[in-house]
């Protein structure tokens, strides 16, 4: 009779339990849209902030992401290979990954600043993708090959540079636990640099050939093709 | 003096007037006191039975993962029919505070894995059983209003992987995208064990691309 009731009592318990259900998790970005405009040589600084309108505490990785960086190189049709742009030469985000605290909203917001400084000489990178059939013998020693290699590269911005792409903050985990959908938010970026104009490259190569010939006349043709002549002997010998 | 370094004399000259003058004229250059601090936040929130994860059951069950036994029909994510009145324990909410409307869409990383028997479950479509994969249904309306026909599925309402899907074209601020879940393993003679995959939901301003869906 005793054990007929506890197991009455049990059920009614397990009966009126709420249904189960764990907290909402959430992610924010306080600016849906970021504009970066500026010339080679402005350094200047943007900030926004990372809220989490959960009762979590988690932690948000946060990085930009171009949809036009990598453009095809072609001759007569035929893609050669990849010109990709590197944001980083742009601008940089002072944080990759913060840990945002339950309940944060856009008055104490983690704050994340972007510095803005377009260089006048830029890296860049050239990226080859190598054919299947001789990917076999790469991954053959390198396992963990990807089909493509990159060679870096320096050149000078000339003309502008549009970028179009999003400053994503996404959850790595919150209250230490790995979610199992990952949410994530996007903000719209838009950059605009204004680099070396065109007419501006011209007048420095101008210059730059004047200042050698001014040198030339100063020296002598004879003394510089001689003194060129000499090293290329005293190599040989 | 040659006529070349006449030329760069003067050129030499002519840059340092206009150096010169740029920063005299810059410095009446003054800042005044008004300025405007504007915040226009995109957030969401994901309920947290979605945050934990799909987790597929077998047929009809709810609230308890238990192993699928039947592979040709659409199984039961454990929340779809968990919550009050039946509705559904998965949404994803545009927080109050967003200043605009949204686009929620999602992805899966993989196909569902299982690494020791290194065997997949495709999660995308397939017309076997009259439509087979994973297939989502989504509405902003009520947590109980998200059905899809189960026995002759929707292509559009299929998983993708590497590729957004867009439960949530336009959501508004304070509004929740309600969504159900379910499963028609394929290939149908996949060995028995557990497998699983990660899944990413990202928020955007309304009608602006989501990006790379790739993990």
């Amino acid at each position: 009779m005793k054990k007929l009731a506890i197991f009455v009592v049990f059920s009614l318990f397990l009966f009126f339990l709420p249904f189960p259900s764990f907290a909402q998790v959430g992610v924010g970005i306080t600016s849906y849209s970021i504009p970066l405009r500026g010339n080679v040589g402005d350094v200047y600084h943007v900030n926004f902030g990372i809220m989490n309108p959960s009762s979590y505490t988690t932690k948000v990785i946060v990085y930009p992401e171009c949809d036009n960086c990598i453009n095809e190189v072609k001759l007569f049709g035929f893609k050669l290979f990849d010109d990709e742009e590197i944001l980083d030469e742009y601008f940089k985000l002072d944080k990759s990954v913060v840990d945002v605290p339950p309940g944060t909203t856009q008055q104490n917001a983690v704050p994340i600043t972007i510095r803005f400084a377009p260089k006048l000489v830029i890296k860049k990178n050239l990226i080859f993708y190598t054919p299947e059939w001789l990917n076999f013998f790469i991954r053959y020693a390198n396992k963990g090959y990807a089909g493509s290699f990159k060679i870096p590269y320096f050149t000078l911005l000339i003309g502008t540079r549009d970028f179009k792409g999003r400053i994503n903050a996404e959850i790595l985990s919150y209250d230490g636990m790995k979610p199992g959908v990952i949410p994530s938010v996007a903000s719209g970026l838009e950059v605009h640099v204004r680099g070396m104009p065109f007419e501006s490259f011209v007048f420095l190569v101008l210059m730059i050939i004047l200042i050698i010939v001014v040198i030339l006349r100063r020296i002598g043709f004879h003394r510089v093709s001689s003194s060129i002549s000499k090293l290329v002997r005293r190599k040989k010998s | 003096m040659q006529v070349e370094e006449k030329i760069l004399f003067c050129l030499i000259v002519l840059l340092g007037i206009a150096s010169l003058a740029s920063m005299t004229l810059g410095q009446n250059e003054a800042t005044g006191p008004i300025n405007a601090s504007i915040s226009q936040p995109i957030s969401i929130n994901t309920s947290g039975n979605l945050t934990v994860g799909i987790f597929f059951t077998n047929g009809t069950q709810i609230g308890i993962q238990y192993p699928i036994t039947n592979v040709t029909i659409e199984n039961n994510a454990t929340g779809n029919y968990w919550g009050a009145s039946y509705g559904t324990e998965y949404y994803v909410g545009s927080s109050v505070g967003n200043t605009i409307n949204i686009t929620i869409g999602f992805t899966a990383c993989d196909n569902l894995y299982n690494s020791t028997l290194g065997a997949y479950i495709n999660l995308t479509w397939d017309t076997g059983d009259g439509g087979q994969g994973a297939f989502f249904k989504n509405t902003t309306a009520s947590p109980t209003d998200a059905s899809l026909n189960l026995g002759t599925p929707n292509q559009d309402y299929a998983f993708k992987v590497d590729s957004w899907t867009i439960p949530g074209p336009l959501v508004s601020p304070g509004q929740k995208l309600y969504l159900r879940f379910w499963l028609d393993p394929w290939p149908n003679n996949v060995p028995s064990g557990i497998y699983n995959t990660t899944y990413k939901i990202r928020a955007v301003e309304y009608n602006t691309s989501l990006g790379s869906a790739v993990c």
